[in-house]
């Protein structure tokens, strides 16, 4: 029986465990997971049509045995099955040779949000968030927004930035880690 | 590959950053294994590679496409210059033509007026300003690998104004030596 025990990751159908849920159920879950699965998908699998099969794959087994999961933990369990679909799919991605392919998340995030207008309407940026950043960026010193640049821009290694700026290696990376830490503070602050 | 440490961060801080690590692809084969046994039973840092992802994916929409920055830092020796771009060129061009034919001007209008005094002079000089302006910002991302001081923040960096142009307003030294302007652009 599912439990029906407050859930920070949000609503969760009231099903019975021997029931499958239903398609609403699903659809409601989907709206409320698949922005943040999506992101994670990607985070690990760096391919955008890869990420969006193993999200359908997710719930697929969302529909097949999402009732027997306990609504305390859904998020931990939909985080798991993502994560099983992921792995099944980089498996059948070695398998089929293509690993020799060089998976960027950069270049799935192209992939997903496009350019211009299109990028605002996917669903991983905001015009707002992008907005905020743009201003923080340009607030950052200089040579942290250099490093941002080369990496996120040019998509550049960390190990080329540092050949390139004739800096260490570990000075790249610092400049990188702070400027990020700033960036997450301002995207995590209230608006 | 070579393997980004940063072993003196608090493990929070460390955690972070190994998510954005492996959401750049900069770990080893080996770590990203580690992380992703990791990632299997650890939601909350499943979590946090999607938290990254999409401060990524904004990110990637804030950096503008600006030529390839270089550090403050690298010495003039080692800069790698950027080719200038033909643009700025042609508004160097235009703004020395324009320059000559404002001198010109200036000087056959105003016969013996100041040319500090006269509108049309000054709205030329205006014109002037600004035409140098738009041509700065054209090469100024080429200048910034010039730049030895890494604290030299290149927005405040006021618009240099080379004295030709201000010489093609002054009447006195323009009637003395009408070929300073160009003098002047070859030492700049």
């Amino acid at each position: 029986m599912l439990q029906n025990q407050s859930n920070s990751g949000g609503e969760f159908p009231d099903s019975d465990v021997t029931q499958r849920l239903r398609p609403t159920e699903v659809e409601s879950l989907y709206h409320q997971y698949s922005q943040r699965l999506t992101a994670y998908l990607i985070g690990v699998l760096k391919d955008a049509d890869r990420a969006a099969e193993a999200l359908q794959n997710t719930f697929q087994r969302v529909l097949e045995s999402g009732h027997t999961a306990q609504q305390a933990s859904f998020q931990g369990w939909i985080y798991k099955v993502a994560f099983h679909e992921a792995m099944a799919l980089k498996r059948k991605i070695a398998i089929d040779q293509r690993a020799q392919q060089n998976y960027s998340v950069l270049q799935a995030l192209k992939e997903v949000d496009g350019s211009g207008q299109a990028a605002h309407e996917s669903q991983l940026t905001t015009r707002e968030e992008t907005e905020k950043l743009r201003v923080a960026l340009s607030q950052l010193p200089i040579e942290q927004q250099v490093v941002v640049q080369r990496r996120i821009y040019h998509e550049q290694t960390f190990a080329v930035i540092a050949t390139e700026l004739n800096v260490p290696l570990g000075t790249v990376l610092t400049r990188m880690r702070l400027a990020l830490q700033k960036l997450e503070k301002l995207l995590a602050a209230p608006q | 590959m070579t393997t980004p440490r940063l072993p003196d961060l608090p493990a929070k801080d460390q955690t972070s950053w190994l998510c954005w690590q492996y959401v750049l692809g900069e770990l080893s084969p080996t770590e990203t294994a580690s992380f992703e046994s990791q990632l299997e039973h650890d939601w909350q840092l499943a979590e946090q590679v999607a938290t990254a992802v999409t401060a990524l994916a904004n990110l990637q929409q804030a950096v503008s496409p600006a030529p390839l920055p270089m550090s403050a830092t690298v010495s003039s020796s080692n800069t790698v210059h950027q080719p200038r771009q033909p643009v700025s060129h042609w508004s160097m061009i235009a703004a020395l033509s324009l320059a000559c034919l404002t001198v010109g001007t200036t000087l056959y209008s105003t016969s013996g007026r100041s040319t500090l005094e006269s509108p049309v002079a000054s709205h030329a000089a205006v014109r002037l300003v600004h035409l140098w302006r738009d041509g700065s910002q054209h090469v100024r991302p080429t200048l910034a690998a010039d730049i030895e001081d890494s604290t030299t923040s290149l927005d405040v960096e006021p618009v240099a104004v080379p004295s030709w142009m201000i010489a093609a307003v002054s009447l006195e030294q323009q009637t003395s030596n009408p070929g300073n302007a160009d003098d002047e652009w070859e030492t700049n």
